[in-house]
Formats: structure tokens, sequence, C-alpha cells
């Protein structure tokens, strides 16, 4: 799948990143998990309960099941103005 | 008339009141507000350019969704919004907000309000590259309490 980052992450890890997941799938949580263990400078980012991840321009829950082959978004907290 | 655009280019407010009054039918108020970059950091040290990440699809969007929310809330007849994102010195303009209405009180709650959500909802990464460090900013409590003064 590919992992798509803005802002502060995108910085420190990549714009966008290739990524192997389990044929049954992974879940948002433990996406998460695996990308902060192997970035761990961006751990708390990655980690932080406002972080927001996107499939398809929606936003979905840390439950929500991402499978190969899914384009999945991680959104940190926003500032504009 | 709702008018949301994002664009790299640099913004003129000047240009865009005059435009946002030329297409005005009938309204009795105009309030505007221009955001500019700010010179000076928190800490005190002086900033050398910001610069706004965005997302190719929903941060248009999201500043869309703003500017029609302060037009049905309010009434207004009219709401302009226009963001910068890249990269922006001190001093340029990075948000233009215009709101027009029959009576004036719509069109000061509206631009206000577009404001507050601009700055909690508005989906932009912004980062301060200052003279002491670089820093991605995310909003304080206090904009939160501000844009929560108007409810979900």
């Amino acid at each position: 799948m590919t992992i798509t980052m803005y802002g502060k992450l995108g910085e420190l890890i990549a714009r966008e990143l290739a990524w192997e997941v389990p044929r049954e799938g992974i879940s948002v949580a433990l996406l998460r998990q695996a990308l902060a263990d192997r970035h761990p400078g961006a751990r708390e980012d990655l980690l932080s309960p406002r972080l927001r991840a996107c499939v398809g321009d929606a936003v979905v829950s840390d439950a929500h099941r991402v499978a190969d082959g899914d384009a999945v978004e991680l959104l940190p907290p926003v500032s504009g103005g | 008339m709702i008018d949301a655009r994002i664009g790299a280019e640099p913004l003129d407010p000047e240009a865009e009141f005059a435009a946002f009054l030329r297409c005005l039918g009938g309204a009795g108020a105009v309030v505007s507000f221009v955001g500019l970059a700010r010179p000076v950091a928190g800490s005190g040290a002086r900033v050398e350019r910001l610069f706004l990440d965005h997302h190719p699809r929903l941060t248009l969007r999201s500043v869309r969704n703003i500017a029609e929310a302060a037009r049905e809330r309010f009434g207004a007849g009219g709401v302009r919004i226009v963001h910068r994102h890249g990269t922006i010195r001190a001093g340029e303009a990075i948000v233009f907000v215009a709101a027009a209405s029959t009576h004036r009180r719509a069109a000061f709650e509206a631009a206000d309000f577009a404001m507050d959500r601009l700055k909690t909802e508005a989906m932009f990464w912004k980062r301060e590259d200052a003279a002491d460090g670089v820093r991605w900013v995310e909003p304080v409590a206090g904009d939160y309490a501000d844009a929560a003064r108007w409810g979900p």
C-alpha cells in the first residue's frame, strides 16, 4: 500500500511511502504502531490521538482495516489562517 | 454567493476586496479580514518565512465548507475566502475573508466565525521558519476555545 503523509510527518518520514502489509490486512491502529516502531523520531506524532487517517478522502477510525492496494493518508493536526 | 479559493501565488487583499464589492447585490454591510504572516515568532525570534503544506483535494474542500457554513449560519449574502499555501514571507497576506449581508451584525459574525473555523479546521499544515529554529505550528488552546464559541 502507499502511505501519504502531510505536514510535520511528511517532513519527518516521507511524503509518500510504500508499505507492505499482511495479506489479511491490518488495522489503522496497528499500522500506526508499526510505522512508529520503524520511525521512532516520529513516534509521538504517529501515535497522537489528534492524528487522523484517511482512505479515499474520508476519515477512518483506528479500527478500520486497510489492505494491500489501499492508499492511506495520515493527517497531523491542521493549522490554517 | 460563495467564492473559496486556495493558491500558491501572492494574495492581493485590496484587489480581492474590490472584486468582492463589485459582485454584491443588495448588501448593506461588508466586513473583511486579512491575516498576515507575523515577522516575529512566539519566542521573539525573527520569522524568515512560513510554509503551508496542503492536501490536493481536501484542503479546498475544507475551505469551501467553512465559507458555506458561514453563509448559511448567518444568512450572509456573500462570503469570499482566499487562502495561500506554499512559502509566505513575513508581512505577506496568508488569508483574506470577506462577508456581506443586509445588516452589519451578520457580516461581522460570518467573518469572525469563518476565521475561527479556518484556524482549527482548514486543512493546512503550517511550518514557521524562524531565526532560532523551525517548528510546525498547531492551534493553541485559545484557538480551539474561539472555535468552540460557535458550537458544533
